[in-house]
């Protein structure tokens, strides 16, 4: 017998920025080549209290960033350890020169995933993007259960 | 166009990321040596535009 047969639908909207979790920062400056969840890893969303269903993350180009790959890691704790927390999906992020006259590139990452209750998303980067306030800013669109 | 970023890791060595044209071509010690893309590090940018390494 199965436990649910019916659609549902997520009910409020979940938007998140790795700028409200990490007071503000542009990031990509700092590299991180661990794959396996260790090191510092950079929080980009949280799921709501009954899970949430992520539609996909937006990388916006700030500065002149160098190029670089962008990794996406799930995890189940805040603590992030290599058994907690799991190499999901990466992007291919390529240099951007900033404009004031035309805008810049924007890249996006589909997801469409339903997110565990409180489970996270991480990003880190495989190089540096550049000095302080180059990089990205990434915005995850969600909604949550 | 090679340009040079000085890097700083987490146990506080120095190094630099060589980039031609917006591109990372390789991730140095401060002594020259190369990091292996298979080698876990972390490090940050502090000089997006530093002088190049006289081993350069």
């Amino acid at each position: 017998m199965p436990a649910n047969t019916s659609p549902i639908y997520s009910i409020v909207g979940a938007t998140d920025s790795v700028a409200s979790n990490n007071s503000g920062l542009v990031v990509g400056p700092t590299a991180n080549t661990n794959m396996d969840g260790t090191g510092t890893l950079i929080k980009a969303f949280t799921a709501g209290t009954n899970g949430s269903y992520v539609q996909k993350m937006r990388f916006r180009p700030v500065a002149s960033p160098a190029a670089t790959v962008c990794r996406v890691f799930i995890s189940s704790s805040t603590t992030t350890s290599a058994t907690a927390t799991w190499l999901y999906d990466e992007i291919t992020l390529p240099a951007v020169t900033v404009s004031q006259t035309a805008a810049t590139s924007v890249f996006e990452l589909p997801l469409n995933i339903a997110l565990d209750p409180s489970y996270l998303l991480f990003v880190t980067f495989g190089t540096s993007t550049g000095g302080s306030g180059t990089g990205y800013s990434i915005v995850t669109i969600a909604g949550d259960y | 166009m090679i340009t040079w970023f000085a890097i700083v890791f987490t146990d506080d060595s120095t190094g630099y990321q060589k980039m031609q044209d917006g591109t990372c071509i390789g991730v140095y010690r401060a002594d020259g040596a190369l990091v292996s893309p298979e080698e876990a590090v972390e490090y940050t940018c502090v000089d997006d535009n530093a002088t190049p390494p006289d081993w350069a």
